[in-house]
């Protein structure tokens, strides 16, 4: 299998930092937060290899640093320090290395995001397929009717109503709002996907339906995708591998299934355990 | 003479329970040898480990010591207990099967589409894949009306069937059968030991757990006994 990403030692602190910061904090000492300087250690060391059509589950706690871990990769946030390689078209782009436009460039054409959130994904203002259209543009597609054409074939692959298509999406209901942000995110054939707790807050079957579709999405395209969650059921489902955080410590690593019937580290027993 | 492809050296399997402190032993020192179209049935009582052996072997458990080496298609030696993670996830979409009496399924995909579905995966042509999913559902009694519908609502029996039925499409190199008759008919059972049979003639090595000693009788080439672990030996 061959790398798409390769994350090393990706550290971000929040505030003024200081020497002691990264000895004072971790599943060792119960916390995230620095005892002399106040600051919080979001994510710490970081490391890890996802690789070409690979889905890999990151899983932890509330305020384990999961999403602060994917939000730097999309440059939502700047890492205090490390470094991540994004293998793509032949090339290895050092991601924290890169200036603004080039970062902009990736994150608009190579890479995509669904949030949990589906406002910070969306643009509420314009409708679901002007959406699509917007990221579209932004990868130098002109043509109004091809937009509009590329537009209803992703929505139709969502399974979002070609009538809805000019509808706002600020008022679709939760799972429909996630099936456009799915869309737009697929919009220009990225090669990279990060999906942030996409199903928390739905209702169980629309959950499920939605999980369907996602995996059902990875095997056609074969993209690959980090997926953050805190549900077991997600990680069980769409995952081969799954890694393991707490106070922005990676504590464990491993295939899925190993993780959920036979984890190692203590956390990771209670996480798995508590769950049953 | 045909070559050997999973040797079993010295297995064993433990959990260390951190919230209480505690270690508990699964299995230990199995050993056995195992060459193409052979099946090794690990026998012993209810408790023994012979599951937790079976989920060690697919590294569903982290062994706890000896080695497990497979020989892959190419012809390379692996350590299944100790190989890098997508070494495993590649042997597994490809050589390895394990099949469980359990069928998690996805509600949107026929019975069809689900049996079928591993050798899409391994880009087997839709056609080609649709046509061996439908010949182990008809093998296995599965009426053709329900191929079209999802597993999801099917008693317990039939989902086992569409179980088998997927496992044995996707077929493999190694097969790790966990109780596949337990709970089938007398019907469906024989159909299932037809299947097994058919895999071993074309040369699948498998390793199973039977409940029932006639199946072992009549499926196993090798029988490898666990004992069941006496707590009071492990310090
Ligand atoms: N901008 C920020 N300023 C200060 N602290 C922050 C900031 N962003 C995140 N944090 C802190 O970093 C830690 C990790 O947060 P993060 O959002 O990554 O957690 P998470 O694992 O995604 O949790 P959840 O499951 O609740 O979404 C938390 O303690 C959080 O409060
Ligand atoms: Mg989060
Ligand atoms: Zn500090």
């Amino acid at each position: 299998m061959k790398p798409i990403l390769d994350v090393e030692t990706l550290t971000r602190i929040h505030g003024p930092g200081c020497p002691a910061c990264l000895d004072v904090t971790g599943p060792e000492h119960d916390t995230n937060i620095c005892r002399h300087c106040g600051s919080v250690v979001a994510v710490a060391g970081a490391s890890l290899r996802l690789h070409k059509g690979e889905v890999l589950g990151i899983m932890g706690e509330s305020g384990s640093g999961k999403s602060s871990l994917v939000k730097m990769l999309y440059f939502d946030d700047k890492p205090t320090s490390g470094r991540a390689i994004f293998h793509d078209e032949g090339q290895a782009h050092d991601l924290f290395a890169l200036n603004e436009a080039q970062q902009l460039r990736l994150r608009d054409m190579r890479m995509g995001m669904v949030y949990q959130n589906p406002s910070l994904g969306l643009n509420f203002d314009i409708s679901a397929g002007g959406n699509i259209a917007e990221r579209l543009l932004m990868s130098d597609e002109l043509s109004y009717r091809a937009i509009r054409e590329k537009a209803t074939a992703l929505l139709a692959r969502t399974e979002v109503p070609p009538a809805r298509m000019d509808e706002l999406p600020r008022n679709f209901s939760g799972g429909m709002q996630q099936r456009v942000q799915i869309a737009r995110a697929l919009s220009t054939g990225a090669p990279l996907l990060f999906l942030d707790e996409v199903t928390t807050g739905l209702d169980l079957s629309v959950q499920a339906r939605i999980l369907d579709l996602i995996m059902e999405l990875q095997e056609v395209t074969g993209v690959s995708m980090l997926v953050v969650t805190h549900d077991l059921g997600v990680v069980r489902h769409l995952t081969t591998r799954t890694i393991v955080m707490k106070h922005g410590r990676i504590i464990e690593a491993g295939l899925t299934d190993q993780i959920l019937e036979d984890p190692q580290a203590a956390y990771t027993q209670q996480l798995v355990s508590s769950a049953l | 003479m045909t070559e050997t492809i999973l040797s079993v050296r010295d297995l064993g399997k433990g959990f260390y329970i951190h919230d209480r402190a505690k270690h508990v032993p699964a299995a230990e020192g199995i050993s056995f040898d195992l060459k193409p179209g052979q099946l090794a049935a690990l026998v012993g009582p209810s408790g023994a480990g012979k599951s937790s052996l079976l989920k060690a072997i697919y590294r569903t458990y982290v062994p706890s010591s000896g080695q497990v080496i497979y020989r892959t298609a190419v012809g390379d030696l692996v350590d299944l207990a100790t190989a890098p993670e997508t070494a495993i996830t590649d042997l597994r979409r490809a050589e390895i099967g394990f099949v469980t009496q359990f069928l998690h399924c996805l509600p949107r995909l026929s019975t069809l589409d689900v049996v079928a579905r591993p050798l899409l995966q391994q880009g087997v042509a839709r056609e080609a894949a649709h046509d061996k999913a439908a010949r182990m559902l008809a093998a296995l009694a599965i009426p053709e009306q329900l191929w079209d519908a999802t597993p999801a609502t099917f008693s317990g029996g039939e989902r086992q069937r569409v179980n088998i039925a997927r496992s044995f499409t996707q077929g493999g190199r190694l097969m790790l059968l966990d109780e596949p008759t337990a709970s089938l008919d007398p019907v469906a059972r024989e159909n299932v030991c037809a299947m097994i049979e058919a895999a071993k003639a074309e040369g699948a090595a498998m390793v199973g757990i039977f409940h029932d000693m006639a199946l072992v009788e009549r499926l196993a080439d090798v029988k490898i006994e666990v004992q069941r672990k006496a707590f009071e030996d492990v310090a």
